[in-house]
């Protein structure tokens, strides 16, 4: 669905950001695109959505150049921007006048999520705050129905109750023709959601494994005692024990650190890439 | 069914309509702010002591209002670009580069010719009524607008030229489009009359006379010396010239515009 290859980019002549960055996600699945601030999750997803164009390398999604910004290409996907725009005119309108692009735009879809976001339909989009404006715009891109569902930091600005809305909205709109890719520095939003997992650091792929994998190769486990005896790849003490990532030598099933397991990969690499290597 | 990557006249319909949409308070303000410009001014020169005689009289506004107002319209049309989030939108909507250019292009010449002429036509009338009204004379209708001896034609070849240049201008530059457009097309023609006097300094020394008896790239006059005299490109180059500023340097411009269009990154 979307093959990036030997991609090189640099917004300043003498300082790349990308130099031969090759990534391949396919339909499916929820990625979840993490890194720190700065590590260019937002100048990937933008190379993808076809708002920046490679230097050297390239950046196909469904077949198409991204750059080329043709219609074809752009009807099937759909970016969600951290800071987006939406015009002051009332939801209906909005509707009406941007869904006609998008032939698969489910209309009952979009009022169905409006409804799960509590969000009245005759409203201006003027009259909303930041948080409202962003569960229209992420009702509009899920009820799209496009291939391709980008999203850069998506739960930011919405409460805490919107956010396992948010969660609940994604996972019921994925299907096997779908990809989506959630960008967030804010790791535990993405709790529950995403089926794979992609680390960026310093500019490099430095991750990207399914969840499946993850928890098939790592076991995440609360220790009130850490024992010499086992091998801790990675630990967080807090008041409450010791949150260890070890290898999963027993086939033993345990739930997904998102946030253990993203601090693991950056501090301890290494010993981390090889297990899945 | 195959979508067309270049021009779709339904996708064209729609993107037009939603255009029109998102502006209508902008475009509708503008033409109240328009209109009421020249109604205002209608009601002065009406009860000014000056009486219209002649539709000349009155001309310069009509051409000083068409060139100021399209050509400030012209540089907003992509004022989208000013804003991050706004560029975003623009881009990812699925309509082509050729669409959106095109949309923006109708926008700021045929539609705002129209409805400038409205305007314009609607407020000579008032002063026409009004002269009858307050002196029993109708203003005389001597102006042959597209006069091509006396080169009024010309003035609307200009316009057209300079919407072009704008055109870019407002592609080409994020912010303050209208003021860095208009800055970059004074620089021009000075950098091109440097080059000028740079040319005749190496083929002629000091020997050339400066103003008013040289005109850049056509015609030099020489003061002294043994090949003193009047040297002037061939008529074949004139024509050369003439016929690059009637027909290709415009549209030049508004296919640098659409490819400036097609590769701007955010």
């Amino acid at each position: 669905m979307i093959t990036i290859t030997s991609l090189k980019f640099s917004y300043r002549k003498r300082k790349p950001l990308f130099e031969d960055l090759n990534l391949s996600l396919s339909a499916g699945h929820i990625y979840g695109l993490l890194g720190k601030n700065g590590a260019g999750k937002s100048t990937l997803l933008k190379q993808i959505a076809g708002l920046l164009f490679p230097d050297g390398g390239k950046c196909l999604v469904m077949g198409r150049h991204s750059f080329k910004r043709e219609p074809a290409f752009l009807q099937e996907i759909f970016l969600v921007p951290e800071e987006f725009y939406l015009p002051k005119v009332s939801i209906r309108t909005y509707v009406k006048n941007y869904a006609p692009f998008y032939p698969n735009f489910d209309e009952s879809a979009f009022h169905s999520y409006l409804k799960e976001f509590d969000i009245p339909y005759d409203q201006q989009l003027a009259n909303m705050s930041y948080g409202q404006k962003k569960k229209v715009i992420i009702s509009f891109a899920l009820a799209a129905n496009t291939k391709v569902l980008i999203m850069d930091e998506p739960t930011n600005g919405l409460d805490i109750p919107s956010k396992s809305q948010f969660r609940k909205v994604i996972a019921a709109a994925v299907s096997e023709e779908k990809c989506i890719v959630i960008s967030t520095h804010q790791v535990r939003d993405l709790d529950n959601l995403i089926d794979s997992i992609v680390i960026i650091d310093e500019h490099k792929i430095i991750f990207n494994q399914s969840v499946d994998t993850v928890t098939d190769k790592l076991s995440f486990k609360l220790l009130h005692q850490l024992d010499d005896r086992q091998q801790v790849l990675y630990k967080d003490s807090s008041l409450r024990g010791h949150s260890v990532i070890l290898k999963n030598e027993n086939m033993e099933h345990s739930k997904i650190d998102m946030e253990l397991l993203f601090n693991a990969v950056l501090s301890n690499r290494q010993p981390i890439q090889e297990l899945f290597n | 069914m195959q979508t067309n990557n270049i021009l779709d006249f339904s996708r064209l319909g729609k993107y037009m309509a939603l255009h029109l949409s998102v502006s209508m308070r902008t475009y509708v303000l503008g033409i109240l702010a328009m209109f009421g410009g020249m109604s205002i001014f209608s009601v002065i020169t009406i009860y000014s002591n000056h009486t219209v005689y002649s539709q000349s009289d009155i001309i310069p506004f009509y051409y000083i209002g068409m060139y100021f107002i399209g050509l400030l319209f012209t540089s907003m049309s992509f004022s989208d670009f000013s804003s991050k989030e706004k560029s975003v939108s623009f881009f990812m909507l699925p309509a082509s580069s050729f669409e959106k250019f095109i949309t923006a292009f109708l926008f700021t010449s045929v539609g705002f010719l129209a409805v400038y002429h409205l305007c314009a036509y609607t407020s000579f009338h008032i002063i026409d009524w009004g002269m009858m009204h307050r002196y029993d004379k109708h203003i005389v209708r001597d102006w042959d607008f597209f006069n091509a001896d006396k080169g009024h034609i010309y003035l609307y070849y200009v316009y057209i030229f300079l919407h072009a240049i704008f055109l870019l201008g407002a592609i080409s530059f994020n912010k303050a489009s209208f003021i860095k457009t208009l800055l970059t097309a004074c620089l021009v023609p000075v950098a091109l009359g440097v080059i000028n006097v740079l040319f005749l300094y190496l083929l002629f020394g000091n020997n050339w006379i400066q103003k008013p008896a040289h005109l850049p790239f056509v015609l030099v006059a020489v003061e002294k010396g043994g090949n003193g005299g009047v040297y002037m490109i061939s008529q074949g180059m004139i024509d050369t010239y003439i016929f690059i500023a009637k027909y290709l340097l415009t549209p030049i411009f508004w296919t640098i515009a659409y490819f400036r269009l097609k590769d701007k990154e955010i």
